[in-house]
């Protein structure tokens, strides 16, 4: 008989090990991602693509014939937890890495696999996504961005917002509609486009995430090509879906928490017995709510491999991690107390990870699908429509 | 990886919640409010199934197996000490988790003599002193403590007593959503099924998430009692805190969900609520577990991908971190 067994193996134990030696030798004490002030925070991030890339260790999910290590769903996980835990040190690769070159994979012409996929596997190259709109969030499927069809191509007119690393980015997946009007997830196609095409304009904005991360971007009378459509004419929809599921699980919120929840307790060092104990209570309640999610995660991955129907399931993860990211930045800060607004210039307690962690929390419930979308895929499951 | 338990045990699950549903399922919690003799039926239904064969102890599939009927005890509210009888000791005397403050075993009656034990791990022997009368713990009966100079409980039986009634809670919580779900579909008002409401759609979607994660947390638990690098005594108490949170919680809205209906005994929702209230609350309330919990991880550490290590804990615990 099959046993209960949480256990990961041994090659994915081994590979966790190795991803910490190289967090430890390559990233900066206090490093914490790329979106900071401090412009060598990307050139870090972009270094340390590479030199996983060279480790093969960069697309170490991807299959062999397009020069991945096809590592197991528990290797995969691995890095996902290593990545996150120590504030995702790929950068904005993690986008190319994570779901847009396995949708050129599963969708791209051999010219599109040929041309995109050896600078993501290799780290050179940063993408954004062009999904959301000023009117069209949760409801994606309403997007107006519009693509015309012209001698030689395709014209696209429309504003998108939101967009992660666009800023930085050399391309853009843009979904654009290309059916009539009221086409809704029928009439999308998604298109390939270089962001210094002429035509597209970036505009930050301002934003808790920090500098760069999110934008807005005026897309006038852009020209693509028909090369540069991904999947079919019209059938967009798919690989939008293909890539939200990735996204789904992409993020291992739980594993940051975890490791600040330790780090907050460590710092504390010997006053934390003078703390009130219903606070130590809560730390310990975020302990296990942290272990929750990660099973909830590793459940998604394991039916994965089972079937293509998991959306409940990867929704249940996902409203689990997202919910326990925002309450172990409560607990951090209670934790911390005064000591949690100080900024770089004051000593900022855990070298700025609790700042950080805070902020980017509060977007847990949002990107990627917002928390309410998550319960309406769950409670579809569990009692219809 | 297998997060899920295995297709035998599943299977013995059905099983077992057939044997109890043939037996009369949660209307013999019921009748047995009115004439305990019904709570024959329920052990007898157990007994057939093969609950005296399982031994815990010895293995995790056993342990697996235990747990799994008693998760189906907890969903049909089997009015029998499940948990106690599968602990119970070589002198076949049933086990319990009490508090030495205000010792209370639910369905005492079910045997003169109890082993009990403290969460600190004091033994005693338990016997009945009167029922509680109590309509939120129709079978809990307040028991007398006498020490025994005994070795402390075997941590084992203490942690798996705490995780087995973390799964026949999880069953009771199960068991609720599933009363609930089937009832939002099937009620209408203002024209349409309840279903059909968001604020009722999201509080269903929140409830299902806690349940799964409860599930996992009670197998994770299962499986750190046997296999484990370290103690596994803060992973059982986690299990039972967190069953104690959840199910509390569904219980709750789940009847809501009901309206009034969900007040009135008739209905499966309200004998739940008012029989789960035991595992609910003892051998400690959720609030005390969760300090017993705390202060296991802050002796023990919380197995996870960031948990220091024994050494680097110790310097925690005697402030010499820094």
């Amino acid at each position: 008989m099959t046993k209960l067994d949480f256990s990961m193996g041994d090659s994915a134990a081994a590979l966790r090990v190795r991803l910490r030696e190289m967090v430890g030798e390559h990233l900066p004490e206090g490093f914490l991602g790329a979106f900071t002030d401090d412009p060598k925070d990307l050139a870090t991030t972009q270094k340390f693509s590479r030199t996983l890339a060279r480790e093969g260790l960069l697309t170490l999910a991807w299959p062999r014939e397009y020069g991945g290590a096809d590592g197991s769903v528990w290797e995969q996980t691995v890095v996902r937890e290593e990545m996150w835990a120590h504030h995702e040190p790929r950068g904005a690769q993690y986008m190319g890495l994570n779901w847009v070159g396995p949708a050129i994979m599963a969708y791209g012409t051999a010219e599109q696999k040929n041309r995109h996929l050896p600078p993501i596997a290799a780290g050179e190259t940063i993408w954004c996504q062009g999904f959301s709109e000023p009117e069209s969030g949760s409801d994606l499927a309403s997007l107006q961005t519009r693509a015309v069809r012209i001698e030689g191509g395709w014209k696209i007119s429309g504003q998108k917002i939101w967009t992660s690393y666009a800023g930085m980015a050399a391309w853009c997946v843009l979904a654009a509609r290309t059916g009539d009007k009221d086409s809704r997830h029928r009439g999308i196609s998604l298109f390939l486009v270089p962001m210094d095409r002429p035509g597209i304009t970036v505009r930050p904005i301002r934003s808790m995430l920090g500098p760069h991360h999110l934008n807005e971007c005026f897309f006038d009378s852009v020209h693509a090509t028909d090369d540069e459509v991904l999947g079919a004419v019209n059938e967009g929809w798919a690989v939008i879906r293909h890539a939200l599921a990735h996204e789904r699980i992409g993020i291992a919120r739980y594993a940051r928490c975890e490791r600040l929840l330790w780090s907050a307790r460590s710092s504390i060092g010997e006053e934390w017995a003078g703390l009130p104990e219903s606070l130590r209570d809560r730390w310990a309640d975020a302990l296990v709510q942290t272990r929750v999610a990660r099973l909830l995660a590793y459940r998604t991955v394991e039916e994965q491999q089972l079937s293509d129907r998991v959306d409940r399931q990867a929704s249940q993860a996902r409203i689990a991690s997202t919910t326990c990211d925002q309450m172990v930045a409560e607990v951090l800060a209670e934790l911390l107390g005064g000591r949690s607004l100080l900024g770089p210039a004051g000593e900022a307690p855990l070298h700025g990870a609790f700042e950080d962690h805070w902020r980017y929390a509060q977007a847990a419930t949002v990107a990627s699908g917002t928390i309410e979308i998550q319960r309406e895929i769950v409670s579809r499951e569990l009692l219809g429509r | 990886m297998r997060t899920t338990m295995p297709e035998p045990i599943l299977d013995f699950g059905r099983s077992v919640d057939s044997a109890l549903q043939r037996a009369g399922g949660i209307g013999l919690a019921r009748d047995a409010e009115a004439d305990y003799a019904a709570a024959d039926l329920a052990l007898k239904a157990l007994s057939q199934v093969g609950m005296y064969d399982i031994d815990p102890r010895d293995d995790l599939d056993s342990a697996a197996a235990a747990a799994e009927l008693c998760r189906v005890a907890g969903a049909q509210a089997a009015p029998c000490p499940v948990v106690g009888i599968i602990l119970r000791d070589p002198a076949d005397k049933p086990f319990a988790l009490v508090s030495d403050e205000c010792p209370i075993i639910d369905h005492a009656a079910a045997a003169p003599l109890w082993r009990a034990a403290t969460l600190s791990g004091d033994v005693y022997e338990a016997r009945v002193v009167q029922r509680t009368g109590s309509n939120l713990s129709p079978f809990a009966m307040k028991v007398g403590l006498t020490r025994l100079d005994d070795e402390p409980a075997s941590p084992q039986d203490v942690q798996l007593a705490l995780a087995l009634s973390a799964f026949q809670l999880l069953g009771t919580g199960q068991q609720a959503l599933e009363l609930a779900i089937k009832h939002t579909r099937e009620r209408e008002q203002f024209g349409r099924p309840l279903s059909g409401f968001q604020v009722i759609r999201h509080s269903v979607a929140d409830l299902s998430v806690g349940l799964e994660g409860l599930a996992l947390l009670c197998r994770f638990a299962l499986w750190q009692i046997f296999t484990g690098s370290s103690d596994a005594l803060p992973d059982a108490l986690a299990a039972k805190h967190e069953a104690q949170r959840v199910v509390r919680n569904v219980l709750r809205m789940s009847q809501q969900f009901h309206g009034a209906a969900g007040l009135a005994d008739e209905y499966d929702i309200s004998v739940l609520a008012r029989h789960a209230q035991p595992a609910l609350r003892l051998p400690t309330d959720m609030t005390t577990t969760l300090g017993h919990l705390r202060a296991a991880i802050e002796e023990r550490g919380f197995e996870g991908l960031y948990a220091p290590e024994h050494a680097h804990r110790a310097a925690l615990t005697t402030g010499e971190a820094r």
